[in-house]
């Protein structure tokens, strides 16, 4: 890979891969250090990329284990997901204001998604906030696909049973 | 192109039409498949309620981050149409400042370029702190010298008296008794105390060789040419010359004399010995209780002999490999708030060294920018 073809790389897909750690992370931050990692690690391995595949796809494999690495090194994630009361939240009545009712649907959307095991979590943002399909997730997370979906579906189902009042009536949405 | 899941199809549907092949395939898979068929159902309202967090605004972009404050503010006076020109332009130029930054040319970020530490460094592989700070002679005989208050100073351990030779460059004069030769007990008391026999022994490492719990035949054997035995010898053992046996204080003056002329050895004085060993028993105390700095300090005043320079500045070595190992550290560590944690130990550890500068020098810069910035070798 020659610096241009790197420069070309980088311009066109740091966006993406930016977006996919935040969604990942959330923690602007960590997701800025991981992406200058992701590309150090681009630059580093330049010669094993070589016509191997769609250079978003490398790029977000990259990024993921990077970012398997970044949640090893921290339990912030975890921590955050034992000290925010899901359930609790749930029942709580959200008053009248849009704006108000939104970031508290907003809250507790997050906080269900952090209550689910990591791999579920991590396959349900792909395929729901990046548009994956399950074959370019399995590239990514290097798992089989049909694992892939198993998570997909348990992540979606518990999301159902974690976020229930908000379908109810009366509810937000 | 891969080819769809009907997880795929199940998402598709909710948010474009389906060909008609692939409703067929879905609907066929649904009827199959109770997992995928009870995923489906759940889909639609998990995707609408999730849809909170899907909003770019909320989420935010990357040229959120690099430009907002750089671009809003001057664009306050600027029409609507034009802005978006604006932050296109911006966001190429950012984008091509970070890419030529991350290659290494007119970095946007400035780099960081160690002064002391050489990032290459590396220690030897299997060397460990106790190895690298071990003292040359133990700390209580650092003020030895031969001639005491009472007479000769004699060692009675063989190993301590061998290294405090090495160390010193002298030679130890061997003096091998036993408590129950009569003919030892009168030397020792006699002729070993007295002054022109001390005059003479102010250049050695004087070992008391006591001989217990031997045999008959290793007493005779070891005393075979005469009671007490007397020999100078070199710190390797090597034998410089043996003058044993019972004799009075005036011969043994000779004797004592012409076996330390035999000494090629030109040690220096014993005030500058004591000075040189207390800075690297100094150092080597600190290594061992990782205060690095301190121990680079110290071992560096280290000058000789030439055993304890090259000691010295084997361990400084091994300190300077270990500053080197914590500059990678840090680097290596991707969270801002773990490199801090990593630099300001470094700055303690490494504290009285120039490599303290370093560390500080780069807590420094990820205080002011919160975080590392790129980090390079310095050129030699």
């Amino acid at each position: 890979m020659t610096r241009r073809a790197f420069e070309q790389l980088f311009l066109i897909h740091r966006e993406p891969v930016f977006r996919f750690l935040l969604r990942l992370c959330h923690a602007r931050a960590d997701a800025e250090d991981l992406l200058q990692e992701t590309w150090l690690t681009l630059w580093r391995k330049r010669h094993q990329f070589e016509g191997r595949g769609h250079p978003l796809g490398y790029l977000r494999q990259i990024a993921y284990r990077l970012f398997l690495n970044h949640m090893r090194r921290t339990t912030r994630r975890r921590a955050l997901a034992h000290h925010i009361p899901v359930r609790q939240e749930a029942t709580m009545d959200l008053g009248s204001d849009d704006a108000d009712e939104q970031a508290v649907l907003l809250t507790r959307v997050r906080a269900a998604l952090e209550g689910l095991p990591a791999a579920n979590r991590d396959a349900f943002v792909m395929f729901r906030f990046e548009g994956m399909t399950c074959a370019e997730i399995a590239g990514v997370v290097g798992a089989p696909v049909k694992t892939v979906e198993s998570r997909l579906r348990r992540a979606t189902l518990a999301l159902m049973d974690l976020l229930a009042s908000e379908r109810t009536p009366g509810g937000t949405r | 192109m891969d080819q769809h899941s009907p997880y795929d199809l199940v998402r598709k549907r909710e948010t474009e039409d389906l060909t008609a092949v692939e409703a067929a395939v879905l609907e066929d898979a649904l009827t199959k498949d109770a997992d995928l068929a009870a995923f489906a159902r759940a889909f639609p309202s998990v995707r609408r309620i999730t849809g909170v967090v899907d909003a770019d605004a909320e989420i935010g972009g990357l040229h959120d981050l690099d430009l907002e404050a750089l671009a809003l503010e001057p664009m306050r006076s600027v029409p609507h149409a034009a802005r978006r020109w604006w932050i296109a332009a911006a966001a190429l130029l950012a984008g091509v400042l970070v890419a030529r930054g991350l290659l290494g040319a007119d970095a946007p970020v400035a780099v960081f370029t160690p002064r002391y530490i050489d990032m290459a460094a590396e220690a030897a592989p299997a060397a460990s702190a106790v190895d690298v700070f071990a003292d040359a002679v133990p700390a209580v005989l650092i003020p030895y010298r031969p001639i005491g208050e009472g007479g000769i100073t004699w060692l009675r351990d063989e190993s301590q008296a061998r290294a405090l030779a090495r160390v010193s460059g002298r030679p130890i004069l061997r003096f091998g008794s036993m408590a129950t030769c009569p003919l030892c007990v009168q030397m020792e008391r006699g002729p070993l105390r007295a002054a022109d026999v001390l005059a003479q022994a102010g250049d050695v490492i004087a070992l008391n060789q006591r001989y217990t719990h031997v045999t008959m035949q290793e007493m005779t054997e070891l005393f075979r040419e005469g009671w007490p035995r007397l020999q100078l010898e070199t710190a390797d053992g090597k034998v410089l010359r043996t003058f044993h046996g019972a004799r009075g204080a005036a011969p043994l003056a000779r004797e004592l004399a012409l076996a330390t002329a035999s000494s090629t050895a030109r040690p220096m004085a014993w005030d500058e010995l004591e000075t040189q060993l207390t800075r690297h028993t100094l150092g080597n105390a600190a290594g061992r209780a990782d205060e690095l700095g301190r121990a680079w300090s110290a071992l560096a005043s280290v000058e000789a002999p030439s055993q304890l320079a090259q000691h010295a500045a084997t361990a400084r070595r091994w300190i300077a490999a270990q500053a080197a190992q914590a500059l990678r550290a840090a680097r290596d560590t991707r969270d801002a708030g773990a490199a801090r944690d990593v630099l300001t130990r470094a700055v303690g550890r490494f504290a009285d060294s120039p490599f303290a500068d370093d560390f500080a020098d780069l807590l420094a810069r990820l205080d002011a920018e919160g975080r590392l910035p790129p980090i390079q070798e310095r050129s030699e």
